[in-house]
């Protein structure tokens, strides 16, 4: 008794404390709040639903990674169907009417842009009818990403790194243009460019951003040249639609409609285009692209991956098993670029020990970089399978890899073939904007990154909001491909409801061909002269490439 | 002879092990990448062990100090076309110069400092050393691109299946050997080498035997560049070189892990070992086609080695755990002038400027700076467990990072995937950390300081690649959206305001718990405990039980900053919780000193100022400069500063109203003999 008197003599004011707290969690309510308007605003899903499908809009598509519906060729110009439709046009899917005052009057032809301008009688637009959507207004944010003084150092050997005042100039030039060419119900278009300075490892920083850039510019939409899973994830918490979270499988995008969305196509639509490719062109057939270890072997196909995207490596590894073309042997390395290219002689040689032919590499753009050049020191020349992953399809990275290596590198981009920027959309965009402006090189990808947002603005009618915004995007036609210009589409015209271009060109890299868009060395070369090819239409012939 | 067979029998049984257990057995290949990349590491891990003995620290900028010599070879090869030899050589030079700098310039400079402060030290140099790398290779172009750096012995090569092993890789194996050779000649056959000894046994007994200790200090941090430099750049051809990036924890740790298996001490020990894990690591990696697998390797040889090895009673080894403890107190008003009405109308503006600053905050700051705010808070927790655990206990975390992911893991796991109660599912996180660091804690009965400090960052490691992963700890990591609730059903934390004012609150409850237990019986033990173990035990207290008090303490404030942190930030990144964050957080700690509670929050509002608020060329000087400068001048840290400031006032208070206060002239006389 003497002892328990003891301790409580001690400790009771620790067990008063603890009482109290106890109490504290027990009467008051703090679960959160989970209504049904908690997230979805405008009726979509909530985020807190991973995987969760967009079924709440009656709107599911096709799998992502589904053979696509649409044959390339069917609208090749939207102009016709657009100017029926008055731009919002009607939405099957969703079953929604036409917009208030939307396709009454005539479509006036604009340049650059798919379609033609819609009219519209003018008069209320619903005032703000979105989050972020005023009477007169809507933002969008064009994202610069933070790099840090090294990477800039190398952007500007590459060419590829512009000025704060370049970057306003090109976004003020694009927003001249889109606020002429887009029909935008009485509101005007800003678009903002906020330039990042946190890195991209920083979540903190990046969540903080995506707070600013809610509450303070106040942007309906952001997109970016590749956009951080952390600025969008915070982004879509907060209802601000989130463009070009690059390649994230399609679950992700699914679980956070109608805010997460991305130009190029997302990784399962990847991973089945690659498992389509191998088993069609590839699978038991000789190795013929590789170097002289592995020529004339039969095709056994490797897998490196970055840990960090192991849930795109785990369904490229069980589509590759359910076409029958199985990893033989599939390698893990780590993002810390030290380790990581300590790893890669080890990684090389279970690829060597398993007798792979193919290797297949999906990480960050540096993956490559330490595995070409590992390779190289063993000698081991394997062919290299490019499959669109982070850029290895692009001139600028693949320059960067082992060139005895990298010139059996082939397989498929997403990419349109790239010209010379003063050829391209973007270039003809800023121009009409703004004839005086000079853009820098980086107006193609601004202008592509930007005109499906200004698209969906317009298609979703004066009730701008998420939902409308989807349900127009939703409802345009499809654009189909050229060499030139990739073939995109949203929602079920599609493979990915949310992500764009879901065409594909067969590739090859040729290290001395200078004929390029930036006239320097190195560029992959396009068979059928870049025809545009959808999924579940890879022929089953030998690829043609290297010839 | 001895040595040497026990070093090949260790070999065969750990080849031979490794056959038995791993499925398909390991090549011969493998063995010797094994061998290469360990002996890499090995060059790295004597030059730790070097560093380790003249000063007694962790050198965090060891692998920086070769990588900036390192890139000038590169930089001289690819860029002039210099000979490879010849660029060595200049390099060697440049190393033996930049180590004599470093230690002139940095190193001395802290030889009063506390170890601690010599170690955080080493990370701030390591940030401006990664800086030195970027502006060699700015100011030297490369002609060709990194893989095109070859070497006259590239060419060279032995096919050892699957792996071609290069001169390079040869190279580097069978430098080792030479380099340590040459370097334990020189320890043990020369003179200049018996007073670098005698000075790593004992400084001040070493200069008192008129050893001049400052300049053997010179020559060791000298003999380490080298050292360093070696292992950079032979590690370039083999592997490869990644200019401007500070090379992390993760590889730093592989060359930890050896060391640690050699007590700091015994550098052939040392060498082995590094060869045997390099072996181990790249045989795993090869049997599982998984890297990670490596940091768990080398958590489990270093949790391993330190459980099963012998107590550390030599007088020696407790000086030197007994000179990584920092306490720079701030003691109480002395009780002389408590009655003076100054003091509780100070006491009572200090409160109202606190509470001012945050009503400020949650009032006129945008909601992108009001959330950044709220992490001042969340890392003053975190800097209040650092006061409980360093501070007052005397114990080092290098992995406290990891623990506030286990609360974070644990609390948002509760919220997000079972709909737990946001409160209660802060207590369980808390309550989950502490039982982690408790386990630490028993570790810690065997193993202190410096490998305490080795073992927590092992864990760091091992945390942020593999347990906090949520694809390979699915069950403890939340999956969905950790949601923040409304609370009382009308304050709704969503908002960054509402969330920065209640972080606020459960700080303020946290520090006035802290300071609560400090003056508590449970305190004084603890620091008595930190001060003289023998004689707390003396008075019949349980050094067990009061040290896994401190330890679960410690571990209560991490787990409840990570659940804050958790729902801060909706979930969990897998970048959030690296072992850079807990080497952060670890500075952090120090630079606001771990005396007060007031440190705790000044060193968090340092970090997350230089972080957040400032950009460009400012954040790059703060980071590395700032905090080196920062230590020199203030190794107590803010904390001390305020403590100094405020005794000035008490000073100056004493002295106008005539009373006379002995702690405070005693203050004074030193001042002023100083």
């Amino acid at each position: 008794m003497s002892v328990l008197m003891g301790f409580l003599r001690r400790y009771a004011p620790f067990l008063a404390a603890a009482a109290a707290v106890l109490m504290f969690v027990i009467l008051v309510p703090s679960r959160p709040a989970v209504t049904p308007d908690s997230l979805a605003l405008d009726g979509a899903q909530s985020s807190e639903q991973p995987g969760a499908s967009i079924a709440g809009e009656g709107q599911a598509g096709p799998l992502p990674g589904a053979a696509a519906s649409n044959a390339p060729g069917t609208v090749a110009n939207g102009t016709t169907a657009l100017a029926t439709r008055g731009g919002a046009g009607p939405v099957p899917q969703a079953g929604g009417a036409p917009p208030p005052g939307a396709g009454d009057l005539p479509c006036s032809p604009r340049p650059v842009l798919a379609g033609c301008k819609p009219g519209w009688a003018g008069g209320s637009n619903g005032g703000a009818t979105g989050h972020n959507v005023t009477a007169d207004r809507v933002t969008v944010v064009w994202y610069v990403v933070y790099v840090d003084p090294a990477l800039r150092s190398a952007q500007a050997a590459a060419g590829t790194a512009y000025s704060e005042e370049e970057i306003r100039g090109d976004v003020q030039a694009l927003q001249s243009f889109l606020r002429k060419n887009v029909q935008l119900y009485g509101r005007k278009l800003d678009v903002v460019p906020y330039f990042g300075s946190h890195p991209v490892s920083d979540n903190a920083g990046l969540k903080a951003e995506a707070v600013e850039i809610d509450q303070k510019v106040k942007a309906f939409a952001v997109t970016a040249a590749t956009m951080p899973v952390a600025l969008s994830d915070e982004l879509v918490r907060r209802k601000v639609l989130a463009w070009n979270t690059f390649q994230q499988p399609a679950n992700y995008y699914a679980s956070k409609a109608p805010y997460a969305w991305s130009v190029v196509g997302d990784a399962d639509l990847l991973n089945a285009s690659t498992a389509e490719y191998a088993s069609k062109r590839l699978a038991g057939k000789k190795a013929q692209f590789g170097g002289a270890d592995v020529q004339g072997k039969t095709r056994r196909f490797g897998l490196a991956y970055e840990g960090v995207i192991s849930a795109s490596a785990k369904d490229l590894i069980a589509r590759m098993e359910a076409e029958g073309t199985p990893f033989v042997t599939t390698v893990e390395f780590g993002s810390e670029l030290a380790t990581a290219e300590q790893d890669s002689i080890n990684a090389i040689a279970q690829f060597k020990a398993a007798d792979v032919t193919t290797v297949i590499c999906i990480g960050n753009v540096f993956a490559p970089l330490f595995l070409t050049k590992s390779a190289d020191n063993q000698q081991y020349y394997p062919e290299w399978f490019v499959n669109a992953y982070l850029f290895q399809d692009a001139e600028e990275a693949a320059r960067q890899y082992t060139p005895t290596q990298w010139e059996h590198a082939f397989g498929f981009t997403q990419l349109a073939l790239r010209r010379n920027y003063k050829e391209s959309r973007g270039y003809a965009a800023s121009k009409d904007g703004d004839p005086s402006w000079e853009p820098t090189a980086g107006i193609a990808l601004m202008f592509t990154s930007l005109s499906p947002i200004a698209r969906g603005i317009e298609a979703a009618g004066p009730a701008l909001q998420a939902s409308t915004f989807q349900r127009g995007l939703f409802s345009l036609p499809a654009l189909s491909g050229s060499p030139t210009e990739t073939g995109s589409s949203y929602g079920s015209n599609g493979p990915g409801p949310y992500t764009g271009i879901d065409d594909f060109a067969e590739i090859w890299w040729n290290p001395t061909d200078t004929q390029t868009f930036d006239g320097k060395p190195g560029s992959y070369a396009r068979t059928n002269g870049g025809r545009r090819i959808q999924l579940g239409q890879w022929p089953r012939t030998t690829p043609q490439v290297f010839s | 002879m001895r040595g040497a067979g026990w070093s090949v029998t260790a070999f065969v049984l750990v080849v031979l092990a490794l056959q038995l257990v791993l499925p398909g057995g390991v090549p011969l290949g493998i063995i010797g990448l094994g061998l290469t990349i360990g002996s890499l590491n090995a060059l790295l891990a004597v030059g730790l062990v070097l560093v380790y003995r003249s000063d007694r620290i962790v050198n965090f900028a060891h692998a920086e100090l070769g990588a900036v010599t390192a890139t000038l070879t590169y930089k001289l090869v690819t860029g002039p076309g210099l000979n490879y030899f010849a660029a060595l050589l200049i390099s060697l030079v440049a190393a033996l110069v930049l180590g004599a700098l470093v230690e002139v310039l940095v190193i001395r400079r802290f030889a009063q400092a506390p170890r601690l402060v010599l170690t955080v030290a080493t990370i701030g140099l390591a940030q401006v050393l990664a800086y030195g790398e970027f502006l060699i290779s700015k100011a030297i172009t490369s002609t060709s691109s990194a893989d095109q750096y070859t070497t006259p012995v590239s060419n060279l090569a032995i096919n050892l299946p699957p792996v071609r092993l290069t001169g390079d890789f040869l190279l580097a194996v069978l430098l080792l050997p030479v380099v340590v050779g040459a370097l334990a000649l020189f320890l043990n056959r020369t003179s200049y080498g018996a007073a670098v000894r005698a000075s790593s046994e004992g400084r001040e007994r070493a200069a008192q035997l008129g050893i001049p200790v400052k300049a053997i200090s010179t020559q060791v941090w000298m003999i380490a560049a080298v050292l360093a430099m070696l292992a950079a750049s032979l590690r370039a051809p083999v592997v490869g070189i990644t200019v401007g990036t500070a090379l992390g924890p993760g590889l730093l740790l592989q060359a930890l892990a050896p060391a640690v298996v050699g007590r700091m001490q015994n550098l052939p020990v040392t060498v082995i070992a590094s060869l045997l894990l390099g072996i181990v690591a790249q045989a795993v990696y090869f049997a599982t086609g998984s890297a990670a697998i490596i940091d768990v390797v080398a958590l489990a040889v270093i949790a391993g080695v330190l459980l099963v090895r012998r107590g550390t009673t030599s007088r020696a080894e407790q000086a030197v755990t007994s000179s990584w403890r920092l306490a720079e107190e701030m003691r109480p008003v002395p009780a002389q002038l408590r009655h003076l009405r100054e003091i509780p109308v100070a006491r009572s503006l200090a409160l109202v400027t606190a509470v001012g600053a945050v009503t400020w905050a949650a009032t006129s700051t945008s909601d992108a700076t009001a959330n950044l705010l709220t992490l001042v808070p969340i890392y003053a927790l975190i800097g209040l467990s650092f006061v409980v655990l360093t501070g007052w206990a005397g114990q080092i975390s290098l992995g406290q990072f990891a623990l506030v992911g286990v609360g974070a893991a644990v609390a948002g796991k509760l919220n997000a995937d079972y709909g737990g109660d946001f409160l209660a599912s802060l207590i369980v996180g808390s309550l989950a950390a502490a039982a982690v660091a408790l386990v630490i804690g028993l570790v810690s009965l065997r193993v202190q300081g410096f490998f305490l400090a080795v073992t927590t960052l092992a864990f760091a490691v091992a945390a942020g690649s593999w347990f906090l992963d949520v694809r390979r700890s699915s069950w403890l990591v939340p999956v969905g959206d950790v949601a923040r609730p409304v609370l009382l059903q009308r304050v709704d934390l969503e908002n960054e305001r509402a969330f920065l004012v209640f972080c606020t609150l459960v700080l303020t409850l946290a520090a006035i718990a802290v300071r609560s237990l400090r003056t508590s019986r449970t305190g004084r033990v603890i620091v008595a405990m930190r001060d003289n173990e023998r004689a707390v035990q003396a008075y019949g207290v349980s050094l067990l039980q009061t040290r896994l008090v401190a330890f679960a303490v410690s571990g209560l404030l991490a787990g409840l900053a990570g659940g804050l942190f958790v729902h801060h930030q909706h979930g969990i990144s897998l970048t959030s919780y690296t072992p850079t964050a807990s080497l952060s957080v670890f500075s952090m700690a120090v630079i606001g000193g771990l005396g007060s509670v007031s440190g705790a929050l000044l060193g968090a509002g340092f970090l997350i100022g230089v972080q957040y608020f400032t950009e460009g060329p400012v954040r790059l000087l703060a980071i590395g400069f700032g905090q080196l400068f920062l230590l020199l001048f203030l190794p107590g840290g803010l904390g001390a500063l305020l403590s100094r400031a405020r005794d000035a006032a008490l000073r100056l208070l004493a002295r106008r109203h005539g009373i006379r206060v002995p702690s405070l002239l005693r203050d004074d006389r030193q001042d002023t003999q100083a």
